[in-house]
């Protein structure tokens, strides 16, 4: 066990190498120049932005400096806000990190419900409405859900009941966090609740399931004891990935809620070619991802006995 | 897509107006009004209240704008704004840098000129006013050329404050000197420097500095700005320059306290509210990276007794609906809106305010049929028939384009230059008046256009339109991109072609549009100065910001000549005579002049002051 | 009670008939044939091949039979309600009614619902497929060899996850031209990994149980192992995630388009008519619901055929 996480580790920070490499050469081939604006600066001023940023060096070499620059902890000053990518990122992520926390265990938690439920009672009231919210969760993208939301439960019923219920926008209380909360996490949920359904069905047919119904176990003790600790494995999956997407915030719920989170610097920060902040931004979400996916892969084994850890 | 040149462009207000009073006496409010933007609202019926406060205890800067602005809207009970006592909310739609000599954009501005006094400013009529600097003169250098050296006198008892709005020192005048040393220093590659460079050898300092090639030493000694004493400061000019002091007011000649900004070091400055320190009306509380930035009343300022607001958050939207809705939520007390919400607005009787910024749009274009050595890295363009060029610009329905895309007061372009002072009125109204008409079309002229087609598949030797590959580049966003299906409509419709959409980013487009590698691509221009000067030298031949291409000595020669002409109306008659030539080489297909629209809240009642030239100034905003 | 006795010689024994006994009493079927008529009695799931097989008829048809081409504008009938008569006399399609009516530009809302139904669901088959046989081959290996071969190719699946979506667009933007086409792409290299991952769980659960050891010590190949038996049993989820993925294909589209990288303009598709249509929807609510109904119907199709799929091919539920 201790075996497989050193070895993970180790594999982790290659994966991160490699990111950091393959992210770096390709930003470098974005078209465009971030230092013309809509006027164009002088030559020498050009010259000058270029020296600011270390990239009027060979890019070999501006790679090995970045490299030796991130191990050092120091993610460099970015190109647009000209602050410490570090800061930004670190102040982001706290507001993402609130806001995903929240999306997630209420996908997670009202997911797996709402998917169990619906498998136990397969062509029941509680199935319909299991894919009635999958449906709506799948086929409504958050662009317009984000939208509708702020639209009819901030404004409209803000109107309606002559105070404010949910605030329409913003950041810092929680008024103004239950509506990007659930369009962010309504999507997750759809998916949540759908594999788990699927993957319950599953399980209720295994033999197990039989041979514990045969010995008397009672109906509880057999789906949350068995049934759902085996169903559960899909969801585990895809929660890996799942949580470091939420986490780091996505563009159009934080620009439909003006909230001043991470995702809006992983676009705009292409966009405006902000080496630093691609590079910033693609290597803290990378180790995200990375540790996510390991803590996923030891989950397993604590699940799911039949897996073993393969070091 | 303007905001950077909006930066540049709109501070400098008015400027020629003001060469009457180059004649360099002391300070006082006689300048003569601007001419450029007016502001004006769209009446709609329903009575305004005044709400002047007590006249007495006011400035005359503060009387002036609540005069200037009162707010129409102001007990209509639809749009009562944000809750928060003594505090407004306004939109503010870039934000990214706060140290005063890396702004780029005109709202960065906005927000310096709340937390910092230039020397001078401009007051609600685009008056220059004093500020930091109490009163001023002007001199002869040594050679004898008049208004060439500057004293000014700084108004005793400015104080530097933190972020919590602690007192921490004085501001001496050295502290201007040493942000303008910073703003010319290469290492903090400032990209408007040049505001730096009027003076005296300044420019061969930066360029020393920058390792220029052939580039004559020059020391900091060398440059002609010295603070004499703690509250003097003399400039010394390079050349003569009759808007001087609409350079003075440009936000990035703001001061920075020389001890602060070196105990904190250089690389850390200006990047949080503590790092930083004030001396204009506010001072700076919260900064969230792109998203808000909070500052509240300083009261050592000089004219706080005149101000009675107390907070200004300046907040970043980045979509239009959310802000109609936190506008319609009551979370925000001013926004910048789009057609359709203007509309709703007229219907519902609520007044949307507007103003002319001086903004003039129009298609560039890549005139060249393939590289050459200016431009080496051009590709050829189809667009380098004239005839063709033409066709579309008779193609185009002006009016068509502002109705359905814009739905605003915006107008279709007549010439290039707008929002000029001319000799008697307006310099486009001169031009239209000599041309006996509008340059452009403002319907689409089917006849001419399928004219000029004829000529122009001669001219490429294309048998049929269908053979015509051009490509209409754009820049992402949803206003841009239906601009651009509407015109390739007008196009296909007219002239039997259908012109290609490309969407860029806005970094790949800009990047594109400087090495010729594209056929058309929208632009916008504004003025710097007063001066038909600002707009029209932009396509002679040299010019850094001339993307076309058009490299024509006749026009060069046109252009120079105009800066020997001493009489005015003559003048006047050289640069009517470069409009003339720009409609006929139609290197630019000029489309629409801008109007800019916004709305505000029924808790401002008057000062809350937004116009060409300055954007936002609220130091003086009463509510209601 | 009285006991009725048989004696043995009314019975005669008539010999084995070799025949009779190896005859099977009902026809064997092949798994494709009993999947294919367990779908076939799903009456749902029959309904919803149907209605998809007639959104693509629709959106192959409707364009070409209307008398609105997608990109013309009608100057001043701008925005205009549905079922609202075209009165432009120079227009061929003068005097016939706008179905859905016209968007901000003034065109035909009906024919570019159906231009743009061309677009996506071009994209959600196509995207679709390549989730399904990339993810599923690729997570199938994975799990089945395990060890550092797994976590080598889970390690690169992490790499392509963690570069920007935005910056492979527009990279590959560069080489190759525009449109669908290049969406379909770069939606293809990074839509299958969800898929990769799910399916190398459940592989990696799955290989423990009897049945793959038996099948490994009757001398099985890897290949047979993953094909037949391993990636069977992860059919019901595999669907699901199908389904699931077609609707992030559909949206990718339209995120892409709020982007400013979306279809070539002026055409369009459900996701970029729904992206204006958000814009408008307060003063033209018609102008979000329309493609928002097509999306959604597509997508209920899609998921109910999908359920009829999994419970026609899961070898767990067959009887």
């Amino acid at each position: 066990m201790l075996r497989y996480v050193l070895k993970r580790i180790g594999y982790a920070v290659l994966t991160l190498f490699f990111l950091v490499t393959i992210c770096f050469f390709m930003m470098r081939a974005l078209p465009g120049d971030p230092f013309i604006g809509d006027k164009t600066p002088s030559a020498t001023t050009m010259a000058n932005m270029r020296a600011k940023y270390g990239l009027d060096k060979p890019p070999i070499v501006q790679y090995f400096m970045y490299l030796g620059n991130v191990l050092r902890g120091d993610l460099g000053t970015s190109l647009t806000y000209e602050r410490p990518v570090v800061d930004i990122v670190k102040s982001a992520f706290a507001v993402s990190a609130d806001l995903g926390i929240r999306a997630l265990i209420f996908a997670v938690i009202i997911g797996v419900l709402l998917g169990a439920v619906a498998a136990i009672k397969r062509g029941g009231a509680m199935d319909t409405l299991s894919m009635v919210v999958a449906m709506i969760g799948v086929s409504v993208p958050s662009f317009i859900l984000g939208a509708l939301l702020q639209y009819f439960l901030a404004l409209k019923l803000n109107k309606a009941v002559g105070h404010q219920i949910f605030a329409v926008q913003g950041w810092g209380n929680f008024k103004q966090t239950v509506l990007p909360a659930f369009a962010l996490g309504l999507g997750s949920l759809a998916t949540v609740s759908r594999l788990m359904r699927t993957s319950m069905l599953d399980v209720l047919n295994q033999d197990y399931i039989k041979t514990a119904r045969a010995k008397g176990l009672s109906q509880r003790g057999i789906l949350w004891r068995h049934a759902v600790r085996n169903a559960i494995m899909p969801v585990v999956t895809i929660m890996g990935p799942t949580t470091a997407a939420v986490l780091t915030g996505t563009f159009v719920i934080e620009s439909i809620f003006n909230i001043p989170g991470l995702g809006k610097y992983f676009s705009m920060s292409v966009k405006d070619l902000d080496f630093t902040m691609i590079g910033g931004t693609t290597i803290f979400y990378g180790a995200l991802l990375i540790v996510c996916t390991l803590i996923v892969d030891l989950l397993y084994g604590f699940i799911d006995p039949r897996v073993k850890l393969e070091g | 897509m303007k905001k950077r040149i909006l930066s540049l462009c709109l501070a400098l207000a008015m400027i020629l107006s003001l060469a009457a009073c180059g004649g360099g006496t002391t300070s006082g409010g006689g300048e003569t009004p601007s001419g450029g933007g007016t502001a004006t609202t769209t009446p709609s019926g329903g009575g305004s209240t005044s709400a002047a406060p007590a006249a007495a205890t006011l400035s005359k800067d503060a009387q002036l704008a609540n005069a200037t602005f009162v707010n129409p809207n102001v007990g209509k009970g639809m749009y009562g704004g944000t809750s928060e006592a003594g505090a407004i909310t306004v939109e503010c739609s870039t934000m990214s840098v706060m140290n005063s000599i890396k702004m780029t954009y005109n709202t960065e501005l906005s927000i310096a000129r709340h937390c910092y006094d230039t020397l001078v400013k401009l007051d609600a009529e685009n008056n220059i006013v004093p500020a930091a600097a109490e009163s001023w003169e002007s001199a002869p250098n040594a050679a004898g050329e008049k208004d060439m050296v500057w004293t000014f006198h700084l108004r005793p008892g400015i104080k530097w404050v933190d972020n919590t709005g602690a007192v921490v020192g004085d501001l001496k005048a050295s502290d201007f000197v040493f942000a303008w040393k910073e703003l010319l220093n290469p290492d903090n590659a400032a990209e408007y420097y040049n505001f730096a460079a009027i003076f005296k050898n300044a420019q061969a300092y930066y360029d020393y500095k920058s390792g220029a090639e052939g580039a004559a030493a020059v020391e900091w000694e060398d440059v002609g700005v010295k603070a004499l004493d703690d509250t003097t400061i003399q400039i010394e000019l390079e050349t003569y320059l009759p808007y001087m002091l609409q350079y003075m007011k440009f936000e990035v000649l703001s001061p920075i306290c020389e001890e602060f900004y070196n105990k904190v070091g250089a690389d850390a400055y200006g990047t949080a509210p503590d790092k930083m320190l004030y001396s204009g009306a506010f001072y700076m509380t919260e900064w969230v990276t792109d998203n808000v930035i909070t500052v509240k009343k300083n009261p050592a300022w000089w004219d706080a007794d005149s101000v009675t607001l107390e907070t200004i958050h300046f907040a970043k939207y980045s979509d239009a609906n959310t802000k109609y809705n936190a506008f319609a939520g009551g979370e925000i007390d001013i926004i910048d809106i789009t057609g359709e919400q203007r509309a709703m607005f007229t219907d519902e009787g609520f007044d949307v305010i507007s103003y002319v910024g001086g903004y003039s749009y129009y298609f560039q274009i890549n005139t060249l049929d393939g590289p050459n050595d200016d431009h080496p890295e051009a590709t050829p363009s189809d667009m380098h028939s004239k005839s063709l060029r033409k066709a579309i610009s008779y193609a185009l329905d002006r009016r068509q384009i502002i109705d359905t895309v814009f739905k605003n007061d915006n107008q279709p372009a007549q010439c290039f230059t707008l929002g000029i002072s001319g000799v008697n009125g307006e310099f486009n109204d001169a031009v239209v008046a000599a041309n006996g008409g509008s340059l452009y079309p403002e319907h689409a002229d089917t006849a001419k256009a399928q004219e000029y087609l004829a000529q122009a598949l001669t001219e490429l030797g294309y048998s049929d339109a269908s053979q015509i590959n051009v490509t209409l580049m754009t820049s992402e966003g949803s206003q841009n991109e239906k601009l651009s299906q509407v015109v390739q409509e007008q196009i296909r419709q007219a002239l039997g072609f259908e012109p290609k959409i490309e969407v860029l980013t806005i970094t790949e487009a800009r990047a594109r549009r400087n090495k010729l590698t594209y056929d058309m691509f929208m632009g916008g221009w504004g003025p710097d100065y007063n001066d038909p000067m600002t707009d029209l030298d932009l396509w002679m031949s040299g010019n850094g910001n001339n993307h076309t291409g058009y490299a024509n000595p006749e026009y060069d020669a046109l252009i120079e000549s105009t800066k020997t002409e001493t009489d005015a109306a003559a003048r006047e008659k050289i640069f009517i005579k470069a409009e003339q030539m720009i409609a006929e080489d139609q290197f630019i297909i000029p489309v629409y002049w801008r109007h800019e629209d916004y709305v505000a809240s029924e808790k401002i009642a008057s000062g809350a002051v937004r116009r060409s030239f300055q954007g936002y100034f609220l130091a003086y905003t009463t509510l209601k | 009670m009285d006991t009725v006795t048989i004696s043995k010689d009314r019975f005669a024994y008539v010999g084995e008939d070799a025949k009779e006994r190896e005859a099977i009493a009902r026809p064997s079927m092949t798994f494709m044939q009993d999947a294919t008529r367990r779908l076939l009695k799903n009456r749902v799931a029959l309904v919803c091949l149907v209605l998809l097989a007639a959104l693509i008829l629709i959106s192959l048809l409707a364009p070409v039979f209307s008398p609105f081409d997608y990109r013309e504008q009608h100057y001043g009938h701008e925005n205009a309600p549905m079922g609202t008569v075209c009165t432009k006399e120079d227009c061929p399609g003068c005097g016939h009614k706008h179905i859905f009516g016209t968007d901000d530009l003034g065109r035909d809302i009906f024919t570019r619902c159906w231009m743009g139904g061309r677009v996506s669901l071009l994209i959600a088959f196509s995207t679709a497929l390549i989730d399904f046989f990339l993810g599923v081959i690729y997570g199938g290996i994975s799990g089945y060899f395990g060890g550092t071969t797994d976590i080598i190719m889970m390690r690169i699946l992490e790499i392509i996850n963690g570069i920007p979506y935005l910056m492979i667009i527009i990279l590959l933007r560069m080489i190759m031209p525009g449109g669908v086409l290049s969406i379909i792409v770069a939606y293809s290299l990074v839509g299958w990994i969800p898929m990769a991952r799910l399916v190398r769980g459940q592989v990696v659960a799955l290989k423990q149980q009897e049945f793959i050891s038996a099948a490994e010590a009757l001398g099985a190949s890897p290949s047979r192992l993953i094909a037949k038996h391993l990636l069977p049993n992860t059919i019901s989820v595999v669907i699901v995630r199908v389904t699931l993925s077609i609707p992030a294909a559909i949206f990718s589209e339209a995120w892409l388009s709020y982007m400013g990288l979306g279809v070539q303009l002026p055409l369009c598709s459900w996701g970029s008519l729904a992206q204006t249509g958000i814009e408008n929807f307060r003063l033209y609510p018609s102008q979000l619901i329309i493609p928002a109904v097509c999306i959604s119907l597509t997508m209920l199709a899609f998921n109910l055929f999908g359920d009829g799929l999994r419970d026609a091919f899961d070898p767990k539920l067959r009887r």
